[in-house]
């Protein structure tokens, strides 16, 4: 049975506070990001993979969500190298992360 | 009336080009967009050279590279700064990015705070840069109010840097 996050699990990240009205869409794209990855790598589909991962790279350092960014770096890598089994252990670590992202505008 | 700079990005990645629009407008800068290699290089062929260009490393249809070159080349276009920004920092695409003429190479992983940064130094780069140190005696203050493209040397995509 999936628990809901406890207090410590959440993860807080300071953003720019004009980026308020871009961050929600912004992480509802990485979530469906991840989605099209997963989907990808259940056809052996490694440039798709690749691709989603480098925009996502790019996108979460440019936000400030340096973690999202490290995440996506190290599935990027992986495609590249058709190494589905390290895409099949940090996919779910992405996606936890995601959930458990709570923004702090300041 | 001080005439914003304008600034073409050349970004892919829909909300990596919305941020940078957003922060770019804020800053003060007008906004031209390409989502596309393609669409870049059609831009290039047909409008004015814009103050400065943002440009992804990796862009369907066009390349980055094949971008730079395009613009490097064009009678028009060949002067205007070119700050390459990339989710990569591998060591030899930057410097090969910067033997092709760009100007700058920001890596995304810098934030928009580091984008700005290097496009400020690009736009209004140090007195001290300059062929005609004629800015030295003004003011600080007025000194940043110079419209400093104006005074930018011709080869200006020379003072080359990666940030």
């Amino acid at each position: 049975m999936e628990q809901a996050p406890s207090a410590e699990s959440v993860e807080v990240v300071h953003v720019d506070a004009s980026f308020e009205p871009l961050v929600p869409k912004f992480l509802t794209n990485r979530k469906k990001e991840v989605v099209t990855m997963r989907e990808a790598l259940a056809s052996q589909d490694f440039e798709t993979v690749r691709t989603v991962a480098h925009g996502m790279k790019g996108a979460g350092g440019s936000y400030g969500f340096d973690r999202v960014s490290e995440l996506a770096a190290v599935i990027e890598q992986a495609a590249k190298t058709r190494d589905s089994s390290t895409i099949e252990r940090d996919l779910p670590v992405l996606d936890s992360y995601l959930d458990r992202i709570t923004v702090v505008y300041d | 009336m001080k005439q914003k700079h304008k600034i073409l990005v050349v970004e892919d990645e829909a909300d990596t080009a919305d941020l940078l629009k957003h922060v770019l407008e804020r800053e003060g800068f007008s906004v031209l967009q390409a989502k596309d290699g393609r669409q870049a290089s059609t831009m290039i062929g047909t409008v004015r050279p814009p103050s400065l260009v943002l440009l992804d490393l990796v862009v369907p249809y066009v390349s980055g590279s094949e971008l730079l070159k395009l613009i490097r080349d064009h009678p028009d276009w060949c002067h205007t700064p070119v700050i390459m920004v990339s989710g990569d920092s591998y060591g030899p695409d930057i410097q090969q990015a910067l033997r092709q003429g760009a100007t700058a190479y920001v890596t995304k992983q810098k934030g928009s705070a580091g984008l700005i940064e290097a496009m400020r130094r690009v736009l209004h780069p140090p007195a001290s840069s300059r062929p005609q140190p004629v800015l030295k005696k003004l003011p600080k203050a007025t000194r940043k109010q110079r419209p400093s493209a104006r005074r930018r040397p011709r080869s200006s995509h020379g003072n080359k840097r990666a940030a």
